[in-house]
């Protein structure tokens, strides 16, 4: 994680969403900027340098669209730039942020995947690679208790989360049938503020 | 099966799964192996495993490396088509969801609904988890999963240092 750090900032002025429009060009750095810097989860990248660094938006205001994003299908990170880049330049602007934040990644990806191919006969470089595989999925077991968050305070969401996994891993049942069923009586224990 | 094809059959893979991809891309990890390792045969669950450890190491949005599972399949087309299939519909909706956002903002029903997937989406994120252990080799990538987890839980470390500590003790132990 980043340190609190470049003093300057702090005398920049604090826009809002409404108050300032960012050049398109300034769009796209800001974009790209999150994308090369952005390792294990982009949302506090897109925090930093949006909140801290340009001082485009207020903390609130980017805390409030990342959950309507949330509330929203698709990658977390794909809906932040699409409704930023809308908000300031239309299909455009969206189209630009996008780009930004993928394109550049993508690319170092990829010629990340050739080099691991291309050595990929090696011993070494398959034990590194299973090695790797296993503290990464640690990590995404990780993340899930994490986003958990206030579920585990509840019986029922504990229960519930339970029943979603089980479903999904030993019935074998599809995530679109689990989100509808299991997702259904979630909404429905929520809204009797059980959850 | 043709390129062209299996580049139809990753894109309709994906648009459908960019419908159900709410609270990242995690949850989507059962179905997206189901597709790749069980029903089509196009991966091992080690290689799946390794696309997204890959993808952890590489700076970006951590969607990329559903772009590793296209191209796995495809080449750079298979890449594209599925970052473009898993983002377009999203893309559309939001470019919507902008001009409504203080009215969506405002609605109640939002924050039930949140509240009331959250446990599901946990819930896929444990089984895709489980579904990637199950495919681990041996006992030492159970306890090299151990450690880690507990690193994750017990201190702030930066995760990049343990997927680092991950390959290091991959090579050391000859996994």
């Amino acid at each position: 994680m980043p340190s609190a750090d470049s003093s300057p900032v702090a005398e920049k002025a604090q826009h809002t969403l409404d108050s300032y429009t960012p050049s398109r060009r300034a769009l796209f750095l800001a974009f790209l900027q999150i994308g090369v810097s952005a390792f294990g989860g982009a949302l506090p990248w897109g925090r930093r340098i949006l909140v801290e660094d340009r001082r485009w938006l207020t903390s609130k205001e980017f805390t409030e669209i990342v959950t309507v994003c949330q509330a929203v299908p698709g990658p977390n990170m794909v809906n932040l730039s699409v409704f930023i880049g809308t908000r300031y330049h239309g299909v455009v602007g969206a189209l630009i942020a996008f780009a930004g934040i993928v394109g550049v990644p993508l690319a170092i990806l990829l010629c990340l995947n050739a080099v691991y191919h291309h050595f990929a006969y090696l011993p070494a470089v398959k034990s590194a690679m299973t090695g790797m595989a296993a503290t990464a999925t640690s990590y995404l077991l990780y993340m899930s208790v994490k986003m958990g968050g206030s579920v585990w305070k509840h019986p029922l969401g504990v229960l519930l989360c339970v029943a979603s996994g089980a479903l999904a891993f030993f019935v074998h049942w599809h995530m679109a049938l689990v989100l509808l069923v299991c997702g259904a009586v979630g909404v429905v224990i929520a809204k009797k503020g059980k959850l | 099966m043709k390129t062209g094809d299996q580049l139809l059959d990753i894109a309709f893979l994906y648009v459908m799964l960019s419908f159900l991809c709410i609270g990242g891309t995690i949850p989507l990890i059962p179905d997206m192996h189901r597709f790749f390792v069980e029903s089509r045969g196009l991966m091992t669950t080690t290689e799946f495993a390794g696309y997204i450890a890959l993808a952890q190491i590489a700076p970006g949005p951590n969607i990329l490396y559903i772009a590793l599972f296209g191209y796995h399949v495809a080449g750079v087309a298979g890449a594209l088509t599925a970052l473009f299939a898993i983002s377009f519909v999203p893309f559309v909706l939001m470019v919507i969801v902008t001009r409504t956002f203080t009215r969506l903002q405002a609605n109640p029903w939002r924050e039930i609904v949140l509240r009331g997937l959250a446990p599901v989406t946990v819930g896929l994120m444990f089984a895709g988890c489980m579904l990637l252990m199950r495919g681990f080799p041996d006992w030492r990538a159970w306890l090299l999963a151990a450690i880690s987890f507990a690193v994750y839980l017990g201190t702030q470390w930066h995760p990049l240092w343990m997927i680092g500590f991950g390959a290091v003790a991959g090579i050391v132990l000859g996994m």
